[in-house]
């Protein structure tokens, strides 16, 4: 965990790298946890990527002495990390549909049921890409609240923003997304 | 401005006006930015489900993706799909091919459903080692389970490629019988796995696939265990929908798998499946119709199955019309009217007892089910029958083997005996009602025990002190069990039903590493659920008739219509057995030279020393008589009576008047000169004389007391009738007067006989027990109970000293001493039990009469020891003779206290009178004495007084506690003699000897009752209202409350391994569970309201008394005695 904890310093003190570095490890920490999760909840549960991170991040800062600013550069690496694990699923799910075999590492992580079907999932990760483009900072707010499911305050504190704001990116975010999902989709089917 | 600063300044507008007004502003000329920050605001304040919340919610439901379909050459597992072969509810059944370890073709069945297959799976690895010891042709065996790479549970099968069992006979236009034989076969397959402990629980048609081989059909019954696996996680009314996609069909399941508590299923559940099966194959419709069932939801559904009474398969038929009428005719072969003819009576009957609500009316296994439908088609008779006394009675003597006008004189039975019948059917229904509802608690309870026993598993694996906690809770409710299993027990017992009362008792022993939780009511009820045989004769397969003794004593003849077997009655030895003799009734000549036999075509007369039949009656018919010396028979004949010579063997006279024989069998008898035969008929008794062969005015019977079913004449001239509602009624044949009507058994009344000598009289009913009365006194001595069915032959040995009966149900021949009966209530003219003497082989009781006695608690003998020697004084009533109240004994049995007035106290040697000492209280009344358990102290106490401690040496006294205020009731010591209570009319106390402090008060209630446990622990007072209060000693709480009695409890007794508190109150003495707090038995036999209860120290008696002066001994043997008797009867069945 010291790696973690130098990388969130790292990031803190500008290295524009330790972020990109943070991501792959949080990441593997996370779906850990979550495999962990699933193979002893009872099936059909959800899963609540809220807890796994607060979990993770207490497993990191759990004595107290992180700075507060590390917290939120943590947060930020988590919801990166935890948009990507959905993904994983969600395309695991997909490639199920087409007959695929799963190997037995995939099991768990599979029966994670979630709230919304996976190409929804996948549609709207892949309009965040471009949205991270136009607003980064909508883009995070989505992730922590689609991909992580953090409440307004929650990421408020995560950001360093007044929940009114935060509240009034995610609204931008959320009309934004639905509106790049709907488009893409009329493209697909084509003209009406 | 950007279009998102231009969406955030939109969201502030209050109105919609406001906003359009603010966006012309904003945007002005640029039209795409109009319409992108357009499109975002319609987006935003649409309502769609895209981005409403987070992926992964916790509170919200987790949605199932959409199922795969699963192709041909697909591979799972081990299995490569090969092709659909069916499709269900359920999911698909597939045919696949396994590569390894063996190459095989197998059936796949894949599960749809969004359940947890996980679990199932392990279900299903939990059971796999008991399916594959199913090793049976009509079962497909089951290999595998598992669940797919995408989650979908799956089974692997042996390959059937057959069509459902109903359509292979439809199609084939298989004749009823067709259809039983091949059902039979199935009967045989579930019988199988029920021996390996393995239930279907979802038997169907489309569970059970024909197949031919060579031509032949063989039935394959398929997906045991599958139901087991995933049946339970259907507890819920949310699951209704996938009850219905998983189960499919609601018509197929048993009551109790309605309720779906899951937990309480057992083979039986699969008995009621097949009953429909068999329903269906009959009739072509299930019972019940699947849409109605499913329309109303699941309350409905269950309503239906668990009270709808289903209409019988032949009259189901007949409702059935037009073309529905004409298909299921010609899918069997036949015509409507022939089938509903082949199915009325026997498979209607059959086909009901599978499907009883309750299952314990059921067949008890597939194999009964077969047998009986076997025997249908052998035109045996069958097992089943409905509860209706009127079908009962007719079945009798339809199997008699009486000429039996069909279904016309059936109708009349019925009418005539509709007033009885109905009679018979409240009082069924009564006990029914009580014994459902006991099962009912039953169920819950033993619902609620399996849970927990879940839940001890759950906490084991957590902690241990959750196991123990946990282990403490299943143990309190195996008490709980086990108190409401001895309340059925009683029930059995007063209805006389021997077979379940011994299920319910072993059911309750412990098992290995099980703490006893058994106490004194078991040891009685146990005693009490013997069999007071003398010994069992023989066993028969079929229906035992009737029995008869030759005069001399030298031949016992019994049996049926398998043939007539006769035994030595010295030594009990079959001797040989008379074959084609027809059946019962049997019986010989007055001079023992002839044994007479019931043939379809006549009368059989035997030849008793050749054992050759010596002549035929033709024509003659049960019931018949001998009279005149034995010259002549009288017995029936088609419309009337006649008289046939023995010797020549023809007809001498038909007797005048008809007499309707087309219904069932009347009793007959004949006056003890032998000149007058006696008939009962619909409620009257008819007599002819058979000199003059004139008929004789009839005597008239009340109604209510059902028709005659049997007769039998004292040679003192009284006449004894049987009737259908259970009564037996006694007459004076010289004045042909009515005497006396005894009270009614729970059945039908199937036999009367008097003794030899006439002084005995003897009764058997349906409802297995043989009752015994004095003659001349009318008084019911007792009851033979041991035979586990019906009763119907009953016979005096001639020397009157024995009984034999034959059951037709449990087809065993019993023989009982007549000596020894076991009466109705040992009561001893006593007044009081005082205390038991002699290692509990004696017990001193006291009455104001008698004075002094002991009774031998096995013996019964009653030996006075001492007179009263002080006079008894006015108003000294029997009930201050509670021990403890104003008379106690010392433990010698020789010392004596008692109060003969208010003012002092007598102690005395009751044996020599002698050191005569009284004792007066100086500051108050005298209300209670009482010696300690060694005899060494006497306490006293009375009103106005502090209570006073004697010391027996050396008659030192001294004071305990404040001044009584209230009456003193009763006062007794702990058994070790450390404590002393007080029942005190404003409440009462407890003193610790030791430290001579009080260390209890309580003042609740008027208390007239207490005592103490053996241990010292518990203090049990009853009040005069109705309850008693439990405190434990040590702490001094308030532990319990019994409610129960109606009135006073003026009497407590603990027994001594501290299980069972007695107590005395209205009329009834009641036993209370301890660990439970609950009431286990009542005690009710009593003439007059229960004063006192004493339990013996070894807990093998209980003693009462009542207020008219009688105490009653209620007897239980020891665990050891019981394991004794127990082994005594196993090596007895092994050496016949």
């Amino acid at each position: 965990m010291s790696e973690v904890t130098q990388l969130l310093s790292a990031i803190d003190a500008g290295d524009p790298t330790a972020a990109d570095q943070l991501l792959p490890i949080v990441y593997e920490e996370l779906r850990k946890l979550a495999v962990v999760r699933m193979t002893n909840e009872k099936p059909g549960q959800t899963l609540q990527p809220t807890a796994l991170v607060h979990e993770a991040w207490l497993k990191i800062a759990g004595d107290g002495s992180e700075p507060f600013a590390n917290r939120r550069h943590f947060f930020k690496a988590a919801a990166g990390a935890m948009q990507r694990i959905l993904i994983d699923i969600a395309r695991r799910k997909q490639r199920l549909k087409h007959g695929a075999n799963l190997i037995d590492d995939e099991m768990h992580e599979s029966r994670i049921v979630m709230a919304v079907l996976s190409e929804e999932l996948l549609a709207v990760s892949d309009a965040l890409e471009s949205l991270a483009l136009e607003d980064p900072l909508a883009a995070e707010v989505v992730q922590m609240r689609y991909f992580v499911g953090m409440t307004v305050p929650e990421i408020a504190a995560a950001l360093d923003l007044a929940p009114r704001t935060v509240d009034r990116h995610w609204a931008f975010a959320r009309a934004w997304l639905k509106r790049t999902i709907r488009n893409s989709r009329s493209a697909v089917a084509g003209p009406a | 401005m950007t279009e998102r600063d231009i969406f955030f300044e939109a969201l502030e507008m209050a109105t919609r006006e406001a906003r359009a007004a603010y966006l012309q502003g904003a945007c002005g000329r640029d039209v795409t930015l109009r319409r992108k920050v357009d499109e975002l605001l319609k987006e935003h304040f649409s309502n769609d489900s895209l981005l409403a919340g987070p992926a992964l919610d916790g509170e919200r439901p987790g949605i199932v993706e959409p199922p795969v379909e699963e192709t041909p050459a697909q591979i799972i597992g081990r299995y490569k799909l090969l092709e659909k072969i069916g499709e269900g509810g359920f999911g698909e059944v597939w045919m696949a091919e396994q590569r390894e370890p063996v190459k095989r073709r197998v059936a796949l069945k894949i599960i749809k459903l969004g359940m947890d297959s996980r679990q199932i799976v392990a279900r299903f690895e939990a059971e796999r080692q008991v399916l594959a010891m199913m090793d049976h042709a009509n079962i497909a065996k089951i290999f595998d389970a598992d669940v797919t790479a995408t989650g979908r549970l799956y089974f692997v099968m042996e390959l059937v490629r057959g069509i459902k069992i109903t359509e292979y006979c439809d199609q084939n236009q298989l004749s009823t019988q067709e259809r039983l034989r091949l059902f039979v076969l199935v009967c045989q397959a579930i019988q199988h796995a029920h021996q390996k402990g393995i239930i279907h629980r979802d038997l169907k048609p489309s569970n059970i696939l024909v197949t031919l081989h060579d031509g032949v059909p063989v039935p394959k019954v398929i997906d045991f265990g599958i139901a087991k696996a995933t049946q339970q996680e259907l507890t819920d009314k949310t699951v209704f929908t996938q009850f219905q996609q998983f189960i499919g069909t609601p018509a197929y399941i048993s009551p109790e798998q309605a309720e779906m508590s899951g937990l309480d299923i057992d083979t039986r559940a699969d008995i009621y499946s097949l009953g429909v099966l068999l329903y269906e194959l009959l009739v072509g419709q299930t019972p019940f119709d699947v849409k109605e069932m499913m329309e109303g939801g699941l309350d409905t559904l269950r309503q239906i199955i668990r009270e709808k009474e289903p209409l019988r398969p032949s009259t189901k038929l007949n409702t059935l019309a037009g073309e529905a009428r004409t298909t299921a005719g010609k899918r069997r072969h036949t015509e409507v009217s022939k089938l509903v003819q082949q199915i009325q009576g026997d498979l209607d009957w059959i086909v009901m007892k599978c499907l009883e609500k309750d299952r314990t009316r059921r067949y008890d296994t597939a194999n009964d089910l077969a047998a009986d439908l076997n025997r249908h088609l052998d035109n045996e008779p069958i097992v089943a029958r409905p509860a209706s006394a009127a079908y009962r009675f007719q079945k009798a003597f339809r199997r008699n083997k009486l000429v039996f006008g069909a279904g016309a004189a059936i109708a009349v039975a019925l009418l005539l005996g509709l007033a009885a019948s109905t009679l018979m059917y409240l009082q069924e229904r009564k006990a029914y009602m009580r014994t459902a509802q006991a099962e009912r608690e039953q169920a819950r309870l033993r619902s609620v025990e399996e849970g927990l026993r879940k839940s001890e598993t759950a906490l084991r694996q957590r902690a241990q002190a959750g196991e123990r906690e946990a282990q403490r809770a299943v143990v309190a409710l195996k008490r709980t069990a086990y108190v409401a299993d001895m309340a059925l027990v009683q029930q059995a017992l007063a209805e006389g039903n021997l077979a379940q009362a011994r299920r319910l008792l072993d059911r309750n022993r412990p098992k290995a590493g099980e703490d006893d939780i058994r106490g004194f009511e078991w040891r009685y009820l146990w005693a009490q659920a013997r069999s007071d045989e003398a010994e069992k004769l023989g066993e028969y397969k079929g229906f035992l008739g009737g029995v008869a003794f030759s005069p001399d004593g030298i031949y016992l003849a019994s049996g049926g219509p398998q043939g007539v077997e006769i035994r030595s009655f010295h030594n009990h030895a079959l001797l040989l057995t008379l074959t084609n003799a027809g059946g019962a009734p049997i019986q010989f000549s007055p001079d023992g030279e002839l044994l007479v036999t019931v043939r379809d075509s006549g009368l059989a007369l035997w030849n008793s020393r050749t054992w050759k039949e010596r002549t035929e009656l033709p024509g003659a018919s049960a019931p018949f008589v001998f009279a005149q010396n034995g010259k002549v028979i009288v017995a029936r004949q088609d419309d009337g009576i006649a008289m046939w010579n023995t010797e020549k063997a023809n007809k001498i006279a038909d007797l005048p008047g008809t007499v309707p024989f087309n219904d069932f069998s009347r009793g007959i008898a004949m006056s003890p000169d032998g000149n007058t035969v006696f008939l009962g008929d619909s409620f009257q008794l008819r007599s002819w004389d058979l000199r003059t062969q004139i008929e004789l005015e009839p005597m008239s019977y009340p109604p209510r007391v059902g028709i005659i079913t049997f007769l039998a004449v004292s040679p003192e001239g009284l006449l004894a009738a049987a009737h259908w509602n259970g009564h037996v009624t006694l007459w004076d044949l010289k004045t042909r007067q009515l005497l006396h009507t005894f009270e009614p058994s729970l059945g039908w009344g199937t036999s009367v006989v008097f003794s030899p000598d006439g002084s005995l009289m003897a009764s058997a009913s349906s409802d297995q027990n043989i009752f015994l009365y004095e003659t001349r006194s009318r008084k019911r001595l007792g009851r033979f109970k041991g035979h586990e069915g019906e009763i119907w032959a009953l016979q005096f040995s001639p020397d009157g000293h024995w009984l034999v009966s034959g059951s037709e149900h449990d087809k065993s021949l019993r023989l009982w001493d007549v000596t020894k009966i076991s009466r109705e209530s040992e009561q001893a003219e006593m007044s009081m039990p005082l205390r038991f003497v002699d290692s509990n082989r004696s017990l001193i009781c006291v009455s104001p009469k008698k004075g002094f006695c002991r009774i031998g608690v096995k013996t019964g003998t009653i030996q006075p020891l001492a007179e009263w020697p002080v006079p008894v004084p006015l108003g000294f009533v029997t009930y201050s003779f509670v021990p403890g109240g104003q008379l106690s004994l010392s433990p010698d049995g020789t010392m004596a206290a008692v109060l003969p007035g208010n003012l002092s106290l007598r102690i005395w040697n009751i044996f020599s009178s002698e050191r005569e000492i009284v004792l007066t209280n100086s500051s108050g009344l005298i209300e209670s004495t009482v010696l300690s358990e060694d005899g060494k102290r006497l306490a006293v106490a009375g009103k106005g007084a502090q209570t006073r401690l004697w010391n027996t040496t050396d008659w030192s006294s001294e004071i305990l506690g404040d001044v009584v205020s209230g009456k003193v009731y009763q006062s007794a010591f702990s058994l070790d003699g450390t404590r002393l209570a007080q029942a005190e009319s404003d409440g009462g106390r407890v003193f610790d000897l030791a430290s001579r402090k009080t260390i209890l008060r309580f003042h609740k209630d008027h208390f007239m009752s207490l005592a103490i446990s053996h241990n010292g622990r518990i203090l049990a007072a009853g009040t005069g209202t109705n309850l008693i209060h439990l405190w434990d000693l040590q702490s001094g709480q308030q532990v319990g409350t019994l409610r129960g009695h109606v009135a006073g409890v003026v009497g407590l007794s603990f027994s001594a391994d501290g299980k069972t508190l007695a107590s005395c109150g209205d009329t009834r003495v009641k036993l209370w569970n301890i660990e439970t707090l609950q009431e286990i038995l009542t005690l009710s036999r009593f003439s007059s309201a229960p004063i006192a209860a004493l339990f013996s120290s070894d807990g093998s008696c209980l003693a009462t008394s009542s207020y008219d002066d009688r105490v009653q001994l209620w007897p239980a043997p020891s665990f050891e005695e019981i394991a004794a008797a127990e082994a005594r009867e196993k090596t007895e069945i092994r050496q016949p």
